[in-house]
């Protein structure tokens, strides 16, 4: 029973990092955006260290604000490289681009930081101890808790930008029909680049984020990570987010119990299976909005 | 050219299409096609189906760029050149709004959301700067008054004025996510044009609903009323009344009306039904196969042997009576025969 609460914890913590991914999925370069910003954030850790700043929220928070900055500096430039120039052409050629642009992304890493893994020190350790005594102790680690907190405050706070805010409105119109939204004068081009930004954003955070609590990051994590979060997403129902955020907590808790009583090996195979099923039995997701097509 | 009643003397007029083709390829979808449309007025554009109508439209809103010509549209002193603006432009700056013949809502949003989203220009520029504001301006300036507001004309600009607009935006977001005074005022006003929007066009009761699932007639008053939230200074209305019944059409007719005459805007309407254009317009543009073939008032129009002609499709000119066919134009019906072919 204290094994099941363990990985109950776990696999909270590892859902809401995919969830965070896939609030912001934007595209398929969107994993390896969420990988430059655990880079991002592992080099602004080694040079604070260097600066000596040692106490660790300060840290982090300057962590935090570098990461979410300069990653979203790539999201831009994501936009702008892969995305503008199709807008309006055939609807496969984005995708194309955008795992040309993931590509791209792994081995410019790659080049520049070498292809080993790169290993951060615990940076915040402890946590508390929840049962004590039985055939296993429950922890919860302060990491862990962090983790949970700031993506609650994140889903709450973009779910409000989307649902009332005028940059909200305007992102909806967008991803409905780009064309009418321009003729009642949004700003296309602009609110999708924000939309990226956005994105960026939240994938620098949960990047932080993987990097503090697994302390290991290298330049395909982004990869396998963002299908998983891409599977989120449709698990959830694309478009929805805390649909997105139900997905990313589902695969999450999928893994960790599947890793905690069957072979570790096929977690991966486990969380593939629970999607196939998912598209069969309801092809909106879990949250979406079934498409009933009026005649 | 027929001028409308309400164009006075050396005021130009609110939109002059000035020679203008369209052609795709081979195919001649618009061939020098010119004509003016006032404010305060409503200038309909009939023809028979391909005549080019809705080419005309998508041209001035920016879908096509026309292969010639020129699309003016003078509000007060300032001048903008159409078919050079980018589309959100076209309605932000110009304050050209349009509605379509297969109605565009956005489906998933509520109806309430639909009427904000087109007030989105006027949320997020800083007060006296909105479309609203610059227009009275140039009213004003039309008689007499001193303007000094001016805001960057046509497409011009600058990069430095783009980030700004970009950096006001965000800014303005987080505002709303803090949900500061300003964000709160400023959203409170564009709740308050919807409602009333909603309270002209009955929807009141069902503002929270999906504009998808509304019936066809009430998405139709919708389109209008999310384009008049933008603000406009001409609307182009492609056929409103398709769908609807007489009743319906009725209400049209007075909707149409009351905007010309509360708002003081152009009206550009493409319709079918003669019963809506020879009712409330003030000025007849006919277009056939991609070439004006008349323009006036509708009483003037309605007795053009060439309008009666593209209509009755009498191709024979023997049919034509006598009075007829002397007004016809000596290459009028061959060219028509020609391509008729």
């Amino acid at each position: 029973m204290e094994y099941f609460f363990q990985q109950l914890i776990n696999g909270l913590t590892l859902g809401s990092i995919y969830g965070l991914i896939a609030i912001g999925m934007i595209n398929f370069a969107h994993g390896d955006i969420f990988m430059v910003g655990a880079f991002i954030s592992l080099m602004s850790f080694l040079v604070l260290g260097i600066a000596g700043v040692t106490w660790v929220p300060l840290a982090l928070i300057i962590v935090l604000i570098i990461a979410m900055v300069f990653t979203a500096v790539y999201g831009w430039t994501v936009e702008r490289l892969a995305y503008r120039p199709l807008r309006g052409s055939f609807r496969l050629a984005p995708l194309i681009s955008a795992l040309g642009m993931s590509i791209f992304l792994q081995n410019y890493v790659q080049l520049l930081q070498g292809a080993r893994n790169k290993a951060l020190p615990p940076v915040i350790r402890g946590g508390f101890t929840l049962t004590e005594g039985g055939e296993f102790d429950v922890t919860v680690s302060y990491v862990q808790i962090i983790i949970l907190l700031i993506t609650l405050v994140l889903l709450v706070v973009f779910t409000l930008l989307i649902a009332r805010t005028s940059l909200g409105r305007q992102q909806r119109s967008c991803e409905q029909d780009k064309l009418m939204a321009s003729l009642v004068g949004v700003n296309v081009d602009r609110t999708i680049s924000i939309t990226f930004v956005m994105g960026a954003s939240l994938a620098a955070v949960a990047g932080l984020m993987y990097l503090v609590r697994y302390g290991v990051i290298d330049f395909f994590e982004g990869f396998i990570v963002g299908v998983k979060a891409f599977t989120a997403a449709v698990l959830g129902g694309i478009g929805s987010l805390p649909g997105a955020m139900l997905g990313g907590l589902m695969i999450g808790m999928i893994e960790a119990y599947w890793s905690g009583y069957f072979p570790v090996e096929y977690k991966d195979v486990a969380v593939f299976a629970i999607l196939v099923l998912v598209l069969i039995f309801r092809p909106s997701g879990v949250l979406g909005r079934p498409e009933i097509e009026k005649v | 050219m027929a001028e409308t009643p309400q164009t006075q003397g050396a005021r130009p007029p609110l939109l002059t299409v000035d020679h203008l083709t369209m052609r795709f390829g081979g195919l001649v979808a618009i061939d020098d096609v010119s004509f003016t449309a006032a404010d305060r007025s409503i200038t309909a554009i009939i023809g028979p189906n391909g005549a080019g109508k809705t080419t005309v439209f998508n041209c001035l809103t920016g879908f096509y760029k026309p292969s010639e010509g020129r699309l003016n549209l003078q509000l007060g002193d300032r001048r903008f050149l159409l078919e050079r603006m980018e589309g959100h432009d076209i309605s932000a700056k110009a304050g050209v709004a349009r509605t379509f013949q297969n109605i565009r809502l956005f489906q998933h949003m509520s109806v309430l959301e639909n009427l904000l989203v087109a007030q989105h220009n006027q949320l997020t520029s800083a007060p006296g700067n909105s479309l609203r504001d610059v227009r009275d301006n140039s009213l004003a300036s039309r008689t007499g008054e001193d303007e000094t507001a001016h805001r960057g004309g046509g497409s011009l600009g600058g990069t430095a004025a783009n980030g700004r607009r970009l950096v006001r935006n965000i800014g303005f977001s987080m505002l709303g996510i803090i949900n500061s005074r300003s964000y709160r005022q400023s959203e409170r006003e564009a709740v308050e044009r919807a409602r009333f929007w909603l309270d002209r066009i009955n929807l009141t009761p069902k503002a929270d609903w999906d504009a998808g699932n509304l019936p066809y007639g009430d998405q139709r008053r919708l389109e209008i009323a999310r384009a008049m939230c933008t603000d406009p200074c001409l609307l182009c209305l492609d056929e409103p009344a398709a769908g609807l019944n007489p009743r319906e059409t009725g209400e049209l007719n007075e909707l149409i009306i009351w905007i010309r005459d509360t708002y003081g805007i152009g009206v550009l309407l493409i319709e079918h039904d003669m019963s809506v254009v020879m009712r409330i317009s003030d000025h007849v543009v006919v277009l056939d196969y991609g070439r004006k073939i008349s323009d006036g008032p509708p009483e003037q129009v309605r007795n053009d042997p060439n309008v009666i002609k593209a209509y009755l499709g009498a191709d024979e000119e023997d049919e034509l009576p006598e009075a007829v066919k002397a007004d016809l134009p000596p290459d009028g019906s061959a060219a028509d025969e020609e391509v008729r072919a």
